[in-house]
Order: C-alpha cells, then structure tokens, then sequence
C-alpha cells in the first residue's frame, strides 16, 4: 500500500504525506528602484519595471520542486536547497496567488514588507504542464483562493438578461 | 557476502522536506512597499499574454 502512488507524480518521492510537482522556473521579483536614489521618480499609477531573479530546473543546479505536505506546509525546492517555506494554513491574510497558463504568481505581505515569486511548471508537453499547474491550484484550493484571472467566469455572466 | 549495507534506498524513504541543507534567504532587496507590489500585481493579472 506504500507503493501504490495516489500521487499525481510518478516521480514524486511521496507517500501520500506530502504532493510534488514539478517546475521549469523559479523568480523571485528584485524591484528595480532600489538601484535609483530615492525621490525624483516617483509616479504614481505607472510601477517601474521589475526585474526577475530566475531559478531554471535543470541537472547542474538542481531540479526544482514545489511540494505541499498534508499539513498544510508549502515548499519550494531545488535539490536540496529550500527556497520557499511557509504554512498555507490561514495564508489567506498575506498571501495571494493568481494563476496564468501554467504560472503562479504569489505575492506576500508580512509586515508592510510585500515580495512576489512565481513559478512555472513542467511537464513533458505544455498540456502536461498546465495539468500539473491546474492539479497543484486544486490543493492550493483548500487552503486559499486562487484567482484565475482568464474571463471564463465573467463571460457566463455576461448573458444578457432582460 | 556478509558486510553489505543493510540500508536500502536509504535517501528514497526520506521526505524531501526533510533533506534540506540550505535555506536561500531573501534579501532585502527583494522587499518593496505594499502599493509598489499592488501596482505590480494589477500589471501581472492585467496583462492578457504575459509569459511570466
């Protein structure tokens, strides 16, 4: 019975503790006004662009790995390095998630100090991809709301009624 | 032979999450204000074909 995967990953290490998927990529977002001297460029409405510090999965540095365990704790791995480590457990007050494709973005507030990462999936084809990023969204689903910001829903509204 | 390991795969039945031997830490350059990263986050969930 501990072989029999329930796990979605065949290659996941799990035994029904914890769930696995697998990424292509791993960004941390680096504001790029912190590199600027505060003050002249401060408009409101139009947010500097950021840059990106990406994390590839790949043999040399290690694959990258999101894991949530039952306990509700969320990780992110490359090999045997720990990139993300947090509780999903009542997250919904300073985290957020949207969902893009086979992205997620998070973003995190913790004591008026905000940061976002995102991750992209992997898979053998992108629909294989995508099915890991809709499959990691559903049990992200029990802890949190995950936006998904692709119309579907608006449009079923848009019916016209009388 | 006697003297073989009698640990099978000994890495395998161990979590992941429990192999950790480095934590990346964030830096403090990764930090922005609240409205900065709400600005942000309106451009990334506004953004039709973003390839994130």
């Amino acid at each position: 019975m501990a072989e029999a995967g329930k796990v979605p990953l065949s290659h996941g290490l799990t035994g029904g503790e914890a769930t696995e998927w697998p990424l292509q990529r791993y960004a941390r977002c680096i504001p790029s006004n912190t590199r600027d001297p505060p003050g002249p460029r401060q408009e409101a409405g139009t947010a500097p662009c950021p840059t990106w510090k990406v994390f590839d999965s790949n043999e040399e540095s290690g694959y990258l790995v999101l894991t949530i365990v039952i306990s509700g704790h969320f990780f992110i791995f490359q090999g045997q390095t720990l990139l993300e480590g947090f509780s999903l457990i009542g997250s919904k007050d300073w985290l957020k998630i949207v969902r893009r494709m086979d992205c997620l973005l998070f973003g995190t507030t913790i004591k008026d100090k905000s940061r976002l990462f995102r991750v992209q999936f992997s898979g053998e084809s992108k629909e294989q991809a995508l099915e890991h990023c809709c499959s990691c969204v559903q049990k992200l689903a029990q802890y949190i709301t995950v936006q998904v910001p692709d119309g579907n829903i608006q449009e079923l509204q848009l019916i016209p009624g009388p | 032979k006697f003297g073989q390991g009698t640990s099978r795969e000994p890495m395998q039945s161990i979590p992941r999450y429990l192999q950790i031997n480095e934590i990346l830490l964030i830096s403090d350059q990764e930090f922005l204000p609240c409205h900065v990263m709400d600005q942000h986050w309106k451009f990334y969930v506004g953004c039709e074909e973003l390839i994130l």
